[in-house]
């Protein structure tokens, strides 16, 4: 008997910290440093998990429940997601739009509870990320739509698995394609939109958000972050991962796709530098864009 | 109840609240005992409304009366089916909701000339009611008439600020444009039908035409009434200046109207047309993308709102496009699925925005100001109205598992449906559906915004610093309506209900199974987000006081953070999103920037957002029609014997003709 597809969910959340350490290890690997270990995200994670926590003297009950709930709604967001043959725990007509708009609930959690330290850099990065998305969500939701046309499929199951029905939709998938993978580059803040690894708080755009926190709600907010990842990642893999299950299963597919995505953004995140702020906003049209002429080379 | 008992017992309801608007005379002192008999009024008129509506539409019931044939524009025909019923439950809710509200927030003793105001609110909410009710040309046009007038002075009630004066003749001037389109259309389907009643059997001897200007007309007037870009110029000025309770009452029932308007009129149109359809989605996209923006650019909590409501609206504007489409192209999926988010979107905002206006009425009750840059930090002195409004604000921004959310999705789950399951379409429904990404992300925006900026971070001044919890009378229909937000998230028990309109909306049409399969996951979906969300919340918590919470200084980069004028406001959160869409937007900076002597004198900077329709468009358009009709001035006020040569060749050519 196979195992249920709540099982896939939960695997993918015990991995979730492993795709961060992935990016980490390809990019140590460019610098020619040692680098921190693929499981390094799992140590801080308990060792911040057992910390006390310090908050800010302005700061409400939103900081300390903006990153539980933020985490509940990734989580959601995560049984949507089909890993194994079969579609996801909770598949319906429709839930590629409930997955986008899970991922905004984390969104308004994480500005929220940036904003309630009162401090200027959390509300700069706020105002980024809110920026960014702007652009970022409509070409995710426009890509989704896209991959819907062309497998004929409303459900993220059948979506995601364009590539196996498309008769010569190949360019619209391949459009498609890209503009996820900006996406996942955007919402995740990676280079080139934001340096998840800068130190400096004037240019950080997700992690301005998360200067406050420490302890227990750092380690919810980061553990989010790297299940967001992981899911986008995996949202790529299915989409591009060849129509017949290999040998191996699909499941081994699977997590050698969500690598190679991790590789990829390695790769990248090695031979770019960060783009000037004002730039982004460019990349992202171009990403709204791509997804657009994706829907249109479906639709014709 | 038989439908003659519900029909009944609505019109009493309105009768009741009708009688509210009396029963505030009854005392002459400021003592508000009248204000509360006539808040019990109004509470039972929308007990009794709601009853009666909910059971007609789950019953799917619909009849007609007629009182009178006497009139000369044809009987007094009323009736209700359940596309009626489906748009009296906010005009029965929200004044019910408001009056509650009112009592503490417009307490007589504080206000006593709100007595002028509770009468026109009375009266708005009957001649609301009415219009929904009216089965023929005369009645319409007199609700609908009377509706426009009482909305004029529960808009501009507060008249004694000049700006309110302004806006309330800018709503007098769009009332009046719409009330003009109504009566031509109305005489047009006269001119070509010979009847004024509005029924199926009457509109199908309209050729077509006659049908297309009857749409254009319909688009102009309810369009007008529904606040749709770029007909929503007045909308800002009047929901913004009105008292919060009033607010309420004209975006969470009056705006329906309107929309309620447009789908009666393309019920009844004979062989819609695809580019109908075209039309009202492309509208509703320009509304919903155009409010969502705009909203940002506003610094007044209540302009930011109203922007909202014109969102909002423009999502079931395109909702009802879809459904038209769908009507037009022969795909009852799309009329389905397109006229069930148009009703559960009006449905959803009518709770969440009164909501919000409440929230933003206790704000500036309890701080004295809307100036979201002077706010901040209300979440420690208000607990309960923070909650409350951050319910609302995730609501307008369509998160699960609120209702916001569910009507959004079902939008695009019709447009998924047409891109999915048929092989041509009109390019509208794809560039819909990315207006409404596009809008989405902007309102998460904007909902972030304004909580941010209310009850985050510091107070920004020694007023809101002060503050103070709002009081039990002022949270109850904060309570109630945020509760509908929660409860409508789990919309699987609203299928039946909406299929009926959807049913009566297109005869012949099967909703029910197709309803019933695409929000059957709604329920246990709502809950079960809801649940792990509260088990994280509550499990992070418990262990957080375990392992120990201490409270230290924020930190700014090495520095201990700095005072409350070192956060981030509301203008700075949307600037980027502000320049990004500086073309359309045009906002400016006002006041003189510090001189560059060597002893700078006082200085004064002011970012202005004005509406860029009313702006740009409307003001230099009647400025021109002014300068024109001018001419017609020196004619008015000339000698008698030039009147009586005017009246003598009228008579000439009368009688030759």
């Amino acid at each position: 008997m196979a195992p249920l597809p709540i099982a896939d969910t939960a695997a993918l959340l015990v991995a979730a910290p492993l795709t961060p350490g992935l990016i980490n290890r390809v990019k140590a690997f460019f610098a020619g440093r040692r680098g921190p270990g693929a499981f390094q995200l799992y140590h801080d994670l308990a060792k911040l998990w057992r910390k006390d926590a310090v908050v800010g003297s302005t700061t409400t009950w939103v900081f300390q429940l903006g990153p539980a709930l933020g985490l509940a709604a990734t989580l959601a967001a995560a049984l949507l997601l089909p890993l194994g043959p079969r579609p996801g725990p909770a598949g319906f007509a429709g839930d590629f739009v409930a997955f986008a708009a899970l991922i905004a609930v984390g969104r308004f959690f994480t500005t929220l509870t940036a904003l309630d330290t009162g401090s200027a850099f959390g509300g700069m990065g706020a105002a980024r990320e809110l920026t960014l998305s702007s652009l970022a969500e409509p070409a995710l939701l426009l890509s989704l739509l896209a991959l819907a046309r062309i497998s004929g499929s409303p459900r993220l199951g059948g979506l995601l698995e364009a590539g196996t029905r498309a008769a010569g939709g190949g360019a619209a998938l391949a459009l498609a394609a890209g503009a996820l993978f900006v996406v996942l580059l955007a919402e995740n803040c990676r280079l080139p939109v934001d340096d998840p690894q800068t130190h400096l708080e004037l240019t950080m755009v997700h992690e301005a958000m998360l200067l406050d926190h420490g302890g227990p709600l750092l380690a919810l907010a980061l553990y989010a972050s790297a299940l967001r990842l992981t899911l986008f990642a995996a949202l790529l893999a299915r989409m591009l991962l060849p129509g017949p299950c290999p040998p191996a299963g699909p499941r081994v597919a699977l997590a050698a796709g969500v690598a190679g995505v991790a590789l990829a953004v390695g790769v990248l995140e090695s031979a770019l530098a960060r783009w000037s702020l004002r730039r982004v906003p460019v990349l992202l049209l171009w990403a709204c864009l791509l997804a657009g002429f994706s829907l249109l080379l479906a639709l014709a | 109840m038989t439908s003659a008992g519900d029909l009944a017992g609505a019109l009493l309801a309105l009768g009741l609240q009708a009688l509210a608007g009396a029963a505030v005379w009854l005392d002459r002192r400021r003592a508000g005992g009248a204000q509360r008999l006539a808040c019990a009024l109004t509470l039972s008129g929308a007990v009794l409304g709601l009853f009666c509506s909910i059971d007609g539409l789950i019953r799917g019931l619909s009849g007609t009366l007629t009182l009178s044939g006497r009139l000369p524009i044809g009987a007094l025909r009323l009736g209700a089916d359940p596309l009626s019923w489906a748009f009296l439950l906010p005009i029965f809710a929200v004044p019910g909701l408001s009056a509650v509200f009112g009592l503490g927030y417009h307490a007589r003793a504080d206000h006593p000339r709100g007595r002028i105001l509770d009468s026109w609110m009375a009266a708005l909410a009957a001649s609301m009611g009415l219009v929904v009710l009216s089965r023929g040309a005369a009645p319409f046009l007199l609700a609908w008439e009377a509706m426009e007038v009482s909305g004029y002075f529960v808009a501009a009630g507060e008249h004694g600020d000049p700006g309110i004066r302004r806006a309330g003749w800018v709503y007098l001037v769009a009332a009046h444009l719409s009330s003009l389109c109504l009566a031509a259309l109305f005489a047009l389907l006269l001119a070509h039908t010979g009847t004024t009643a509005l029924s199926r059997t009457a509109f199908s001897a309209l050729p077509a035409t006659a049908a297309a200007a009857a749409f254009l007309l319909a688009l102009a007037g309810f369009g007008l009434k529904a606040g749709l870009f770029p007909l929503h110029f007045w909308l800002p000025g009047a929901h913004a200046g009105a008292p919060s309770h009033a607010s309420a009452v004209l975006s969470g029932a009056m705006l329906n109207v309107g929309l309620y308007g447009i789908l009666r009129l393309t019920a009844l149109l004979p062989a819609p047309q695809p580019w109908w359809g075209q039309c009202l989605l492309a509208l509703g996209a320009a509304s919903a993308a155009g409010g969502a923006l705009f909203g940002l650019a506003q610094s007044d909590l209540k302009r930011s709102l109203a922007y909202s409501s014109m969102e909002h609206m423009g999502v079931a504007a395109m909702a009802a496009g879809l459904a038209l489409l769908g009507a037009a192209t022969g795909h009852p999926g799309w009329v389905a699925l397109g006229v069930a988010a148009a009703v559960l979107h009006c449905w959803n905002h009518s709770l969440f925005k009164p909501l919000m206006f409440f929230g933003a009425g206790a704000v500036q009750r309890a701080t004295g100001t809307r100036s979201l840059d002077r706010l901040g930090g209300l979440a420690g002195r208000m607990p309960a109205t923070a909650l409350a409004m951050a319910v609302g604000a995730g609501a307008a921004a369509a998160l699960p598992p609120l209702n916001g959310f569910v009507g959004e999705w079902l939008l695009y789950l019709g447009g998924t449906r047409a891109l999915t399951g048929s092989p041509t379409m009109p390019l509208a429904v794809p560039l819909a559906l990315a207006a409404l990404a596009f809008t989405g992300a902007l309102a998460l925006a904007g909902a972030v915004r304004i909580q941010a900026a209310v009850f985050l971070g510091r107070a920004r001044t020694q007023d809101a610093g002060r503050a103070t919890e709002a009081p039990a009378g002022l949270l109850l229909p904060m309570a109630l309506a945020a509760g509908g937000c929660v409860a409508l998230g789990s919309a699987a028990p609203l299928a039946g209900p909406l299929a009926r309109v959807a049913e009566t909306w297109r005869p012949g049409l099967v909703a029910e199974p197709l309803l019933g399969t695409a929000l059957a996951w709604t329920s246990p979906a709502a809950a079960a987000l809801v649940l792990l969300g509260t088990a994280l919340a509550l499990g992070s918590s418990a262990w957080l006081r375990r392992r120990g919470l201490r409270r230290g200084d924020t930190w700014a980069c090495g520095y201990a953070g700095g005072g409350a004028r070192a956060q981030t406001t509301a203008t700075a959160l949307s600037r980027s999103l502000v320049e990004l869409f500086g073309g359309v937007l045009r906002v400016r900076m006002e006041g003189e920037p510090p001189g560059r002597r060597l002893w700078p004198g006082p200085s004064r900077i002011e970012s202005v957002a004005p509406d860029i329709v009313l702006e740009h468009g409307m003001a230099p358009l009647w400025r021109r029609l002014n300068r024109i009709l001018g001419h017609l001035r020196s004619f008015q006020r000339s000698r008698v014997q030039a009147y009586l040569a005017a009246a003598a060749l009228t008579l000439a050519v009368l009688l030759l003709a």
